[in-house]
């Protein structure tokens, strides 16, 4: 947490009234295949779910002892949806889920996206589950930035494990690649957006990633190279998800000592952090 | 019915009831100010404080047990002076009792801290001789008597505050250890810490963990915590605060029975923020509800 933030919270005396914890009730109402792996839960509130921004998440309960921090696909009124890849008896527990069934999750959490208000050009690069939080962002924009251009890029590995259902599409415009190249562009999306926009890359405002970390690298990479910033929206294993185990740490350069660099929390600081400020592994 | 006392004395120390977090599961105390009001705890355990700024382990750092978890955070802090200056301050403002945890590579290191918190307004300091996670100072110190007495010592003579000794379930003979704190001038045991444990990744043939071991919280080592409160309650006449894997009100009445004097909740708090926050009036409802007049009465009073 940065010294302005505890400065302001000294100063406002922390506020008493109108706290509610932050487990928010959930039942599943819909759930959908969106390849043999990958799975939509839509989730409805008892109550009214507070905002969030794309690149935030929540911390699912599961019957394991720890909750599963996934990012958030999309939110309306009191309903909510996560991407979920089944990578573990965890995420298997999720997908199992019935119709009907109630879970407790903490959130929304940590830090998404910022995008700043004279944004007029915003590219999107992802890959696997990372498309999910810029689904997100690129409805979200769609939605509050009328006037700001989104040039979208989504990588998979094959054509079979392309995201299909009925009301999950991308746009007609948005750029799919596989690295085998049985669909769309031949590659990743990190080279499918310069193929695509080439030169008109460094026109760009911002640079917004989440997948793999070597797909975000590339990601940060390129945006370095057209010189423009960059977002990337990092994953470590956690246990809270809530900033007090400090168990999901990234290295990231210490902007007040050159050269040095700190640990921050994934879920705390993060998830999204500058790419010019994450110690790429 | 009228509710009943919680408060509860630790040494030199008045809490207006027994639950307080355990250091390094309630991160610096700052991250849920928005949600919770820590004005329902007993008191506030800072997280692990060194003279110098540590970075902690590699990650992975966290693994999942059968009811509780493993972590190898290796006392990620951002150092005494840091500390100082940013979060003493903000834990004065909550107007609860600040117990700071204090760890050293050695027992110089555990000296400078005490010695430059001696002039800060500071309630207690718990001795974290029992982390697992760190190669130097911790447990390494906390698991031989010889070295236990030697360093509680040596604090004992820079510092006036209570000294609560948090010591590790790793050793082969607690009562042995506690003693040595207590000949030594300490004014509290806390207990337990984790227990050093392993998880494996068998598709991937490897550790979970980046540093192989870990400390394991959680239900799963409240028997155990149990345990060796009763073998430290008989060893010594100092006060104990209790720990290990408690989730709920009967889970604080128990390791009040058998002794303590106040209880720390550490992984519940991660799991679940809802519940901790909601301890302090569960337990008072409980205990009222079997009869007692106050939380004090609680201790020691197991029918054996």
């Amino acid at each position: 947490m940065c010294n302005s933030d505890l400065t302001a919270q000294l100063s406002s005396g922390h506020p008493q009234a109108g706290k509610h914890g932050l487990d928010q009730h959930l039942r599943l109402v819909d759930k959908s295949w969106l390849n043999s792996d990958t799975i939509r839960l839509r989730f409805e509130s008892e109550n009214s779910l507070p905002p969030s921004s794309p690149g935030q998440f929540y911390n699912l309960e599961t019957e394991y002892f720890l909750r599963r921090p996934i990012g958030i696909l999309s939110q309306r009124d009191r309903q909510i949806d996560f991407g979920i890849k089944v990578i573990g008896r965890g995420t298997r527990a999720l997908a199992e889920l019935e119709l009907g069934q109630k879970i407790r999750a903490l959130g929304p959490l940590g830090h998404g996206f910022e995008i700043p208000d004279d944004c007029e050009h915003v590219v999107i690069c992802g890959g696997g589950t990372g498309i999910f939080p810029l689904h997100y962002l690129a409805e979200h924009l769609r939605d509050q930035r009328k006037n700001c251009r989104i040039s979208e890029a989504y990588g998979f590995r094959t054509e079979a494990m392309l995201f299909h259902a009925e009301d999950f599409r991308f746009q007609k415009d948005c750029l799919i690649s596989c690295d085998d190249g049985s669909y769309g562009f031949h590659g990743n999306p990190v080279m499918a957006l310069e193929a695509e926009l080439g030169d008109a890359l460094a026109e760009a405002d911002l640079l917004a990633c989440c997948g793999p970390w070597p797909l975000m690298r590339a990601a940060y990479e390129l945006a370095e190279r057209y010189k423009i910033p960059s977002q990337c929206s990092t994953e470590a294993r956690m246990a809270c998800g809530i900033g007090l185990c400090k168990g999901c740490s990234i290295d990231v350069y210490d902007s007040a000592k050159s050269g040095s660099w700190k640990r921050q929390r994934c879920c705390y600081e993060g998830p999204v952090f500058r790419g010019g400020e994450i110690k790429w592994p | 019915m009228a509710m009943i006392d919680t408060h509860v004395k630790v040494a030199s120390l008045e809490l207006k009831n027994p639950i307080l977090p355990a250091s390094g599961c309630f991160g610096m105390g700052d991250e849920l100010l928005k949600h919770y009001s820590l004005e329902n705890l007993g008191g506030l355990v800072s997280k692990a404080i060194s003279l110098e700024a540590r970075l902690g382990n590699p990650t992975p750092r966290i693994a999942e047990a059968a009811s509780g978890m493993l972590n190898a955070v290796g006392l990620e802090n951002p150092g005494l002076d840091y500390f100082i200056e940013h979060y003493i301050p903000l834990y004065k403002s909550f107007k609860l009792p600040i117990i700071v945890n204090v760890v050293g590579h050695c027992p110089d290191d555990y000296v400078a801290v005490c010695q430059r918190l001696e002039e800060e307004t500071i309630d207690a300091l718990e001795i974290n001789l029992s982390c697992p996670n760190v190669k130097t100072g911790c447990m390494s110190i906390g698991s031989d008597p010889k070295q236990v007495f030697d360093t509680v010592s040596q604090i004992r003579k820079v510092s006036s505050k209570d000294l609560w000794i948090k010591l590790s379930p790793n050793v082969s003979d607690i009562s042995e250890i506690a003693r040595a704190a207590e000949a030594a001038g300490a004014d509290v045991i806390s207990a337990i810490n984790t227990l050093v444990g392993i998880a494996v990744d068998v598709e991937r043939r490897r550790p979970i963990l980046a540093n192989v071991t870990g400390g394991l919280s959680g239900p799963c080592i409240k028997p155990v915590a149990l345990r060796l409160v009763r073998e430290i309650r008989r060893a010594v006449k100092l006060p104990i605060v209790g720990m290990g894997g408690i989730s709920d009100a009967d889970d604080v009445l128990a390791f009040m029975m058998l002794g303590a004097s106040a209880v720390e909740v550490g992984t519940l708090a991660l799991i679940d923020p809802d519940a901790f926050f909601a301890l302090p009036a569960k337990l008072e409802a409980r205990a009222r509800e079997l009869g007692y007049r106050s939380i004090e009465e609680v201790r020691d009073s197991l029918i054996q």
